[in-house]
């Protein structure tokens, strides 16, 4: 099966007063039809920025450069205005966090879901509203028709979730990208929302690239996962092989330092290193410990089992688990 | 012993105000919740939004009144206890490290604002204090006068912590401290407040959303759902078998990082007893 | 302690030197500090008495035109005292009412704003109805009342111009003290035993000094209009100490004849002005970065 995202060497540079800001240093990524792929790390490391540079999203001050960055085939290092604004919709959607602020306060319900679908072309005006009104229905928002007819603050957190994502399909994409969907919902909430998510995507065969910080969201959702941090992707794989043998002292440092009832707790000393100037090496060594002089030379990516890449120079099964 | 925390069927409603002539709406918050903390003790109090346990945290620092019921802090009323008084037993560590610590004054200064409200030190006492505290809570000396622009998330959290404890109190409230940080931010955090707690001999109120923090720093809990406290117990007991319905559906949607495992099944059906339930 | 300071330092420097980049701020500035300097300066740089009368030299023309003398660089007016002296002393009478009705203004303005942002609820209600019912008076049609019952003088246009001219300190510090006031470092204070006006004083008024100096600048920019006008009016400073809107007045019934008798006031009125609200515009553009995180 062909990828339908295909990247590689991605870097996102953003000039500003303190200096260039090297926030994508070169990561690769590609997404299946069908399949979910997250990208789990914490903040600063370029996760979010990921997603905005595969929509075309980015600052305008931002620099961006890739060996491959393809759609379908297609360079999207060259789209224009118009090829972005013909992905955004039937081709590519997106869920983010903050649904207040993602939803139009001022438009109802009905208004912003129809937009895009109008826009595109794809019917009128009144079969953009019954689509509208199926994807509602099917994603839990009812009664319908008091629905379409509602403005954002009329509802809850998790109804607006609910809201964005039937307006993410209302042009049937191919690729969904969520950043960090549920983290401003409770548990429960969650819960729902991934439920629904998957089933969406079983249903309408449609990959989806979830972004998140929560390992435990990715335990359950995933199919892939890539690790980032500091700009990088740092271990890529099957969600199996990587939350369960893991190959990089990040990755494993970040499940030790989960609280759980046994375990002690271990955290990760130090902080994120600021990606400015000259970067060289692995980030990861000042505060890993496995770390040694060698890790300040420019670290290969290392396969280990299938699909299953990682950046570092130790050997897979010397990482503890 | 007295108990240090003994809240005895608190109730509060929030008043809306619906137009010049009509009697405001109440919005119930939290309903006749009764809860001890004894000293040495980690308490949590977990709910999702819209529970009322921040409500009752902030009852607790009395930031907000208790339309009925009664908070006894060591044994006396907490409306009795005078501004310094209650100062010296009670303090909090809020969830937004951006906004519980004034931007505009030094980490320096911000540590010390609580011992000069108390007064009666001398300036280069209290200064002398801070840097300790500045210290123990692992914070570069280099920062001292550095301004909160100037730190990370993680950080700010370790100066609200040093002036949590600049009093020397009993009690800290803590309102959701770890989850505006990173994971592993989260963890450093978790560990000093442990350490701090042998060192400082003190006593924790801790309200969080997150199930996994709280089994693993509390040694009793308290669920609340729509203002009410629906279960209490021992931690242990608390996970190995929950009782309330509402306690099982938040235990069942948290989500451990193993894979292989489907989406649990979150059951909505106890909300049909409970007042007004509706689709989140 | 060299290490620990210099990150205190290194903030003041930062910001002073973001400042110096700022055009507006940099114009107004100067030019408002060169305004200070000739009003203090006033008695040496002024080369006549502004009081002192020459008929026989009345109505000279400035030094650059037909007519004009060297040692009466801008001329004359019609009772023959020097132009230029006048000017120079004009300067102290706009500076003093602009400082002095900023300074009131904004004690009053403050003080209400911070009490009716802080406390809310039926203490904020009676705060906004004070403001309301100022906001509905016409301010300087006010002014000209009580200052043609009570009669003009420095003093006085001081006064009512600062018990009137509050209203915009008052509403932007209501506002952002509102905005403040939910902040859990002020949650803090409170739960630490510090009371109302301490918090407010130590914990929110740090918060809100970028938006009081921003108002400042403006409201003296407004004052010095005022003054202008009054004087103009006939209703403020009274004859003959230099004003410049008194000056513009007297000049008004040559002004065909000689116009420079209008336009020299006028342009050093718009001059100060303009650069007082650059000043208090760079302020504002300034103290923006520190909003963000």
């Amino acid at each position: 099966m062909t990828a339908l995202l295909d990247i590689a060497g991605l870097k996102v540079d953003i000039p500003g007063r303190a200096g260039t800001l090297h926030a994508i240093r070169g990561i690769d990524l590609s997404i299946k039809a069908g399949e979910c792929f997250t990208i789990v790390g914490e903040s600063g490391c370029g996760k979010s920025l990921t997603a905005m540079s595969v929509l075309g999203l980015l600052p305008r001050t931002a620099i961006l450069s890739a060996e491959r960055m393809s759609w379908k085939g297609q360079d999207m290092r060259r789209f224009s205005r118009r090829q972005w604004a013909n992905l955004h919709g039937p081709e590519i959607a997106a869920i983010f966090q903050e649904p207040m602020t993602a939803l139009n306060p001022v438009l109802t319900v009905g208004d912003q879901m129809i937009e895009s679908f109008v826009h595109h072309r794809l019917g009128n005006r009144k079969a953009a509203l019954a689509r509208a009104g199926e994807l509602l229905e099917r994603v839990g928002v009812v009664p319908v028709e008091r629905r379409l007819a509602q403005y954002p603050h009329e509802m809850s957190g998790g109804l607006r979730q609910r809201v964005m994502i039937a307006m993410a399909l209302m042009c049937q994409p191919k690729l969904m990208i969520a950043d960090e969907p549920t983290t401003a919902l409770d548990v429960t909430t969650q819960v729902e929302i991934l439920k629904l998510l998957k089933e969406l995507q079983a249903e309408m065969g449609m990959a989806l690239l979830l972004i998140t910080h929560d390992l435990g969201v990715v335990a359950h959702m995933a199919d892939r996962v890539a690790v980032m941090y500091a700009g990088e992707i740092v271990e890529t794989g099957s969600v199996t092989s990587v939350l369960t043998r893991s190959a990089h002292p990040y990755t494993s440092a970040l499940l030790d330092c989960l609280p759980t009832r046994d375990q002690p707790l271990t955290p990760i000393p130090g902080v994120v290193p600021a990606l400015f100037g000259e970067l060289e090496g692995c980030m990861f060594r000042n505060r890993c410990r496995f770390a040694t002089e060698a890790c300040a030379d420019p670290v290969p990516a290392r396969s280990v089992g299938e699909g299953h890449v990682y950046r570092c120079l130790l050997e897979a099964n010397e990482v503890a688990v | 012993m007295t108990r240090l925390l003994d809240i005895q069927n608190v109730s509060l409603a929030f008043r809306q105000r619906t137009g010049l002539f009509s009697p405001p709406n109440l919005i119930p918050a939290v309903r006749s919740a009764s809860l001890h903390v004894d000293a040495g003790e980690v308490v949590a109090v977990v709910g999702e939004s819209g529970s009322g346990k921040s409500t009752l945290a902030k009852m607790v620092l009395r930031l907000l009144t208790p339309d009925t019921g009664t908070i006894a802090i060591d044994g006396k009323p907490a409306q009795s206890l005078g501004p310094r008084e209650f100062a010296r037993l009670v303090q909090p560590v809020f969830q937004d490290p951006y906004s519980s610590i004034n931007p505009k004054r030094t980490l320096a200064e911000i540590i010390q604002t609580p011992l000069k409200i108390a007064g009666g030190v001398s300036a280069r006492e209290c200064e002398e204090r801070a840097r300790d505290l500045f210290e123990r809570v692992g914070l570069p000396m280099r920062l001292f006068h550095s301004y909160p622009n100037q730190i990370s998330g993680g950080q700010r959290q370790r100066v609200a912590i040093a002036r949590a404890l600049i009093l020397r109190p009993k009690l800290l409230v803590c309102d959701e401290p770890t989850s505006a940080l990173d994971v592993s931010v989260q963890a450093q955090i978790l560990e000093l407040f442990n350490e701090l707690k042998q060192d400082f001999g003190l006593t924790y109120l801790f309200i969080s959303h997150n199930l996994a923090v709280v089994e693993r720093v509390a040694d009793r809990i308290a669920v609340m759902y729509r203002g009410e406290i629906v279960e209490q117990g021992e931690t242990d007991a608390f996970f190995a078998t929950p009782t309330h319905p509402y306690s099982k559906m938040l235990l069942s949607s948290v989500l451990p990082p193993i894979p292989g495992r489907p989406l649990p099944t979150v059951s909505r059906d106890f909300e049909l007893n409970t007042p007004r339930g509706s689709q989140p | 302690m060299t290490g620990l300071d210099t990150t205190v330092t290194a903030n003041r420097f930062l910001r002073i030197r973001r400042g110096l980049r700022h055009a507006g701020f940099v114009l107004g500035a100067a030019v408002l500090l060169l305004t200070i300097a000739v009003a203090l300066l006033a008695p040496v740089l002024a080369p006549h008495d502004p009081l002192a009368q020459n008929l026989s030299i009345r109505l000279l023309p400035p030094a650059w035109m037909e007519g004009g003398r060297p040692d009466h660089l801008l001329g004359t007016d019609h009772l023959g005292r020097d132009y230029l002296s006048r000017l120079i002393y004009g300067s102290r009478i706009s500076l003093i009412v602009g400082f002095s009705t900023m300074l009131i203004s904004g004690v009053i303005g403050a003080t209400l704003g911070f009490i009716g942002g802080y406390f809310g609820g039926r203490v904020d209600s009676f705060v906004t109805y004070i403001i309301n019912c100022r906001l509905s008076m016409p301010g300087l049609l006010v002014a000209l009342a009580v200052i043609s019952l009570v009669g003009g003088s420095l003093f006085t246009m001081i006064m009512v111009l600062g018990l009137l001219f509050w209203d915009r300190y008052a509403v932007v510090v209501r506002t952002a003290t509102q905005q403040i006031r939910n902040a859990d470092f002020v949650s803090a204070a409170r739960v630490a035993g510090a009371s109302a006006p301490w918090i407010i004083w130590n914990e929110i008024r740090p918060n809100v000094l970028h938006h009081i100096l921003v108002i400042a600048t403006l409201e003296m920019a407004m004052a010095i209009l005022s003054e202008a006008s009054l004087s103009f009016l006939g209703l403020g400073i009274p004859a003959p100490t230099p004003s410049w809107g008194l000056m513009i007045a007297e000049g008004r019934q040559h002004l065909f004849a000689k116009p420079f008798l209008v336009w020299i006031p006028g342009i050093a009125i718009f001059v100060l002005v303009l650069a007082t609200n650059l000043l208090g515009d760079g302020l504002r553009d300034l103290s923006q970065p520190e909003g963000r995180r």
